[in-house]
């Protein structure tokens, strides 16, 4: 795939639950290669847009398409098989297993399907990438917040991501482990994987992302070049009010 | 899987199949190969609940079901069509296992709940499937079925004889499955399952099929074991066969000993078991039933991993004191009969893996591990 | 026909105290997350009582209750306690209530032995004595619990809906967390919740010493149809029990009537099977999707 190509296309994405448009229409795209961050205040459908695409959610309308597949309201393994892996707000790592065992998981069954043997090998070297590898026979209860971040990055990328989704990794870290994050996220791009971030933390996401795309109450209200739509008065109405908008 | 493994199991089953033999020559009591075919059952009935609950986080209350349906099976194809007994275990373990994949179909496809769905379908379905064993004539009607002398290859040696070995390779075929599929993708798949369905759904595991594999698989050793042990009971009916007891005890197993691993549910039908017998022949009915349900309390609020983990820890310490209990009564001549000594010298055992890390490490600390 | 009407009404008295039973299970069940399995025990051994004081001092077996009921309320609260203090949750609760549930049997088993237990009908006066409505009889005893089962489950949903206790463990058990933070003590309510489930099985208990006797394995003989009542009536639903506890009851016996016992209870358990597979949404509608 060359860099520039259309990798994931969400055209018109609608879902409700109970009577409220969680996503209300939303069109975005990431092209191979490329970082686009995801922002919005609260409750502007970001995480929902992750569980979507990542077919934990059927969309009520509209349409996903990852390269030249239909992914929409597909089940989550096989979506992940195509190439896509999404990390949790509160990681959610296999809590009765160590590190290694957590990235094996992603080894096994993701595009490689590796045996049991070679995916605690490759497991290993998943962690170095992510920087932990010095603890990969921990059990996870001992990891810290910020080391099962990226464990669980490391266990997408195991997965065989080509397309990462990335759900507000930096939150609670100190600014220390921010750089750090940032750091290995910028070596993971490096290496060929694409990245759609949705994050809360304005400097990290305008500084990762080529692009940004910001949401508000389900619907796309800006889009383009970070330092431009950060200057949006529509952006920075949502974010601050109305008044704040018009009165800057 | 090393070579070495299947070697292993192969050993010990040759092993085991002498005991008989070994039994007639020392002029062993047979209440040693009956007590040790008991053994082997609970192994295989704690070893395949294990294998889809300790494994998978499927929490199953329908052992009994499956259990029961293999007793059936081989009772009523021997009693009412005059069936070969040895070609009735495979299909007890085969209808056993069809029941399995019925309530699979029926909960697994669900999004949400599957977890509390499931277990209280396997409770209702024992339910069901024991009051359509009562009314229906063909198979049972509410009068029991009595099995009698049921012809089998004399190679196997006396009934007592024949039991225990066909129970022992049953246990042992349980718990190799049991081995295999928790070092293959299919136990890692099912230990994510149990951590993190949803998570191990988006990293690409199949979980329908996993489940439905391993739950195929554990019904099918319940049903199995289940078949032959309608010879064992030999008049079969609907109050003995599904009453509390099964399922009760294989639950009572699997969390004594330890539900992650495929050695857990062995040590504990071995524990269980044997005390179990005791207190029964000792009259002690009561206090049996009192130390279960205590233990069941204490187990799942303070050692919830299960004594194995622990036994892989203080295994110098808990082994010893076993063994040092064990010697004391023998060579003292404490106690009627060794498998009362041995229970004892396991009560030992569990007190001193039951004993808190904190309190095990000031106490204990200095003994030597190697 | 007479026979059909007089099973409609033996299966709603019956019905009655399945729903007795379902109410405390529903309750500590949907709003405390705890399963309790020996609730069961509680009512059996509130029956035992019953039949020792009955027969041993000649107490009237409804005044046997001042007893029992304060007894068992007692329980309930402790049971909380523990529950609260042990961090159990709802899947650990199901195995150490049944831990409980077989230590109580084995106690029970204990001092009563296991023969049939039957307060002989000079100690108890009302037994065999009915009411004649027409050709039907309306038994006394079962025309009392069904009379207390109305009086329970009203004062429940009046506790639950009118009160402010009540509404708060309700809003308790819908989120934990932002209850929480609004100041009310979930200890205490659950506690207080608890302690009234076992006030109603000490009063279920009563009645089955009373009606039909008892065992030490009669526990787990009532556990099935009583789990059935509990899912169709839907979690932390007096009125749903209650209901639910008619319509099983009623089925029971005219199922019966129509072709014999056996069936009976395999009706009951398909009905169960079908309530699961069929709502299982309204089974845990207090549950918000993900």
């Amino acid at each position: 795939m060359g860099v520039g190509t259309m990798m994931l296309t969400c055209e018109n994405v609608t879902r409700k639950f109970g009577g409220l448009w969680a996503l209300a229409g939303v069109d975005l795209s990431v092209a191979e290669g490329e970082i686009v961050g995801l922002v919005g205040p609260n409750g502007s459908g970001k995480s929902t847009l992750i569980n979507v695409i990542s077919g934990y959610y059927a969309p009520n309308a509209g349409r996903i398409s990852f390269r030249e597949h239909d992914i929409t309201a597909k089940a989550p393994h096989w979506i992940t098989g195509l190439g896509i892996a999404r990390t949790y707000q509160i990681p959610r790592p296999f809590h009765t297993m160590t590190a290694l065992e957590n990235v094996a998981v992603g080894c096994m069954f993701g595009r490689s399907r590796d045996s049991v043997a070679e995916a605690r090998e490759h497991a290993r070297h998943w962690l170095e990438v992510t920087g932990l590898g010095h603890c990969a026979d921990a059990p996870v209860e001992k990891l810290t917040l910020h080391q099962r971040r990226f464990l669980e990055l490391a266990r997408a990328l195991a997965s065989g991501a080509d397309l990462l989704l990335l759900d507000e990794v930096l939150a609670g870290l100190n600014p220390t482990e921010i750089e750090i994050s940032m750091d290995r996220i910028r070596g993971i791009h490096e290496r060929g994987v694409s990245i759609l971030i949705v994050e809360h933390i304005m400097r990290a996401v305008v500084s990762l992302s080529q692009r940004l795309v910001v949401l508000d109450q389900g619907q796309v209200i800006a889009e383009g070049v970070s330092q431009q739509v950060m200057r949006d008065p529509a952006v920075i109405g949502a974010y601050l009010g109305k008044d704040y908008a018009r009165d800057h | 899987m090393k070579w070495q493994v299947p070697v292993a199991f192969l050993t010990a089953g040759l092993l085991l199949w002498v005991v008989p033999w070994l039994r007639a020559q020392l002029d062993f009591p047979v209440f040693y190969l009956i007590f040790l075919y008991f053994v082997f059952f609970w192994i295989a009935q704690a070893s395949s609940w294990n294998m889809l609950t300790g494994y998978s986080g499927y929490f199953s209350f329908g052992q009994g079901a499956f259990y029961g349906v293999g007793v059936y099976t081989t009772a009523t194809l021997v009693d009412k069509f005059d069936g070969n007994f040895l070609v009735s275990l495979p299909l007890a373990g085969l209808n056993a296992a069809l029941l399995g994949l019925g309530i699979g179909f029926a909960v697994f496809r669900q999004r949400k709940l599957r977890g509390e769905l499931f277990a209280l379908l396997t409770l209702a379905v024992a339910l069901v499937v024991a009051a359509v064993i009562r009314n229906m004539d063909a198979i049972d009607g509410g009068y029991g079925v009595p099995l009698g002398q049921v012809p089998y290859p004399e190679f196997l040696g006396d009934y007592s004889t024949m039991l225990y070995r066909l129970g022992l390779i049953i246990a042992l075929l349980t718990v190799f499955v049991a081995y295999a599929i928790q070092h293959s993708r299919l136990g890692q798949g099912l230990f994510a399952i149990r951590d993190d369905e949803a998570v191990a759904e988006g990293l690409g595991v199949p979980t329908f099929r996993y489940k439905m594999v391993v739950l195929a698989i554990s019904c099918f050793f319940a049903g199995l074991s289940g078949g032959l042990h309608a010879l064992q009971i030999n008049y079969v009916a609907v109050e003995s066969v599904f009453n509390i007891r099964i399922p009760l005890f294989v639950i009572l197993m699997s969390i004594l000993g330890g539900r992650r691993h495929w050695l857990g549910p062995v040590l504990g039908a071995v524990i269980i078991y044997t005390l179990s017998d005791r207190f029964s022949s000792a009259r002690l009915e009561f206090l049996n039933q009192i130390i279960i349900g205590s233990l069941l309390i204490v187990m799942v609020l303070f050692v919830r991993e299960g004594i194995f983990a622990r036994l892989q820890r203080r295994a110098w310490f808990a082994l010893g004191l076993f063994g040092l209990v064990l010697v004391i009564q023998v060579l003292g001549g404490i106690g009627v009969r060794l498998i009362s000594q041995v229970a004892v010298a396991m009560l030992a055992l569990i007190a001193a893996l039951l004993l808190p890390d904190v309190l095990y490490r000031k106490l204990f600390g200095w003994v030597w591990v190697p | 026909m007479q026979l059909f009407g007089q099973a409609l009404i033996s299966g709603i008295f019956l019905g009655s105290l399945y729903g007795m039973i379902a109410i405390g299970l529903t309750l500590t069940w949907g709003m405390l997350k705890v399963i309790n399995l020996s609730h069961f025990s509680f009512a059996i051994f509130a029956a035992y009582i019953t039949y020792q004081l009955s027969t041993s001092l000649g107490m009237n077996p409804f005044l046997t209750m001042l007893v029992t009921v304060p007894l068992f309320f007692l329980v309930g609260v402790a049971l909380q306690w523990f529950i609260d203090v042990f961090r159990v949750d709802e899947f650990m609760s199901l195995l150490v209530t049944f831990g409980l549930f077989i230590i109580l049997e084995s106690v029970m088993r204990w001092f009563w032995t296991a023969d049939h237990r039957f307060i002989p009908s000079d100690l108890n006066p009302y037994l065999g004595v009915s009411i004649w409505v027409g050709p039907f009889a309306l038994p006394i005893p079962q025309l009392a619990s069904f009379i207390a089962a109305i009086l329970i489950s009203s004062l429940t949903m009046y506790l639950l809906h009118r009160t402010y206790a009540g509404k708060a463990l309700r809003a308790l058990s819908q989120d934990r967390e932002i209850a929480g933070a609004f100041g009310v003590d979930h200890r205490r309510s659950g506690m207080l919740l608890s302690g009234l489930a076992g006030a109603y099985a000490a009063v279920a208990g009563a009645f089955i010493g009373m009606i039909y006797g008892i065992t030490p394995t009669a526990a787990i003989e009532w556990l099935p149809v009583v789990f059935a009542v509990v899912i169709l009536g839907g979690l932390a639903n007096a009125f749903g029990a209650f209901a639910a506890g008619m319509l099983i009851g009623v089925t029971d016996h005219v199922t019966s009537v129509i072709a014999d016992a056996g069936m009976a209870s395999l009706v009951t358990f398909v009905i169960l099977i079908l309530a699961l597979l069929l709502r299982p949404d309204g089974l845990f509608a207090r549950r918000i999707a993900e």
